[in-house]
């Protein structure tokens, strides 16, 4: 492969992004072709130390920000005729209800998976301010000398503080998974993104 | 070695090559590989990440008749392998507990 073809098959791969930046990844990958082969090494060789073009691209665009990437991707390759300006603008009130309604059911999916793991730190909480009050309620009923029940609130407190540790634990856990899940996800919506633009 | 690791390690190494005087991608590939793996292509998206921080800034040269990029680093970029060094500090003396529990087990 010469460092031509290397480069255009570089650009195909990018194309949608900004100019400005499909300019700056064929700039460096040209200057390290170019700096290669002053070094002594033959084109061809030089070409393929570079490994693959499309890999390359696709590792660039996995890198590129997903508003930047969507906005990439849905751009035409070529000018729309009148005809299907029309079509867009007359569809709109239709397509564009229809994206709302997914982004917005994406964020409501986001929000509620959010809210649910808010209330279990909220129930550890409870659990939390019922091991406080077995504690308090120990102390009042030490004063008053009511040892049996004393005792029995003290043992429920210090049952409670247990249980809000071992719940608290298992909140992060959760949380953890959540959060590590959805940037699984995201990172799945942008090969979703970049894969349909390399199979055109 | 983990990839997150590594990942942070080349941030380091990159920002090493261009410390004493600018440097370009040929160059930076060639200084860096007899310590660690490296490509050509491995390096580009560290180079995009690292000005992007602002850790490193570019400027171009005319090389040949072609523009030739040189990467200058900032304060920030110094800053980083100042912090990298306290780091390694940390690390080494977290392989000093490992090793260690080796050799009491040994004893066992």
């Amino acid at each position: 492969m010469t460092k031509y073809e290397f480069l255009s098959e570089l650009r195909e791969g990018l194309s949608g992004l900004p100019e400005e930046d499909i300019q700056k990844s064929v700039d460096y990958y040209s200057e390290m072709i170019e700096d290669q082969i002053e070094d002594g090494i033959a084109q061809e060789e030089a070409v393929k130390a570079m490994g693959s073009a499309a890999k390359i691209a696709n590792q660039i665009l996995m890198d590129t920000p997903l508003p930047k990437l969507m906005k990439a991707k849905a751009k035409p390759n070529r000018t729309l005729k009148a005809g299907e300006i029309v079509l867009l603008i007359l569809g709109a009130p239709l397509w564009l209800s229809l994206l709302l309604a997914g982004v917005l059911t994406i964020a409501a999916i986001y929000t509620a998976i959010w809210a649910m793991i808010a209330s279990l730190y909220v129930a550890v909480l409870a659990v939390g301010i019922g091991a406080f009050a077995g504690v308090i309620g120990f102390g009042v009923l030490l004063i008053e000398h009511q040892f049996v029940q004393a005792a029995m609130y003290l043992g429920l407190g210090l049952m409670l503080g247990g249980t809000m540790i071992v719940l608290f634990l298992g909140c992060n856990l959760i949380a953890k998974g959540v959060a590590a899940g959805s940037r699984r996800i995201l990172r799945g919506l942008k090969s979703c993104f970049i894969g349909k633009g390399n199979r055109e | 070695m983990d990839i997150q690791l590594k990942r942070g390690l080349l941030d380091v190494c990159v920002l090493a090559a261009i410390k004493s005087r600018d440097s370009y991608g040929y160059q930076i590939v060639k200084d860096i590989k007899p310590f660690v793996e490296i490509s050509e292509s491995t390096l580009y998206p560290i180079l995009r990440r690292l000005e992007s921080a602002e850790l490193l800034s570019v400027y171009s040269v005319e090389h040949n008749g072609r523009l030739r990029k040189y990467y200058h680093i900032t304060p920030l970029g110094r800053n980083r392998i100042e912090a990298f060094k306290e780091e390694w500090k940390e690390l080494q003396s977290i392989y000093q507990f490992v090793v260690r529990e080796d050799i009491n087990n040994d004893e066992i």
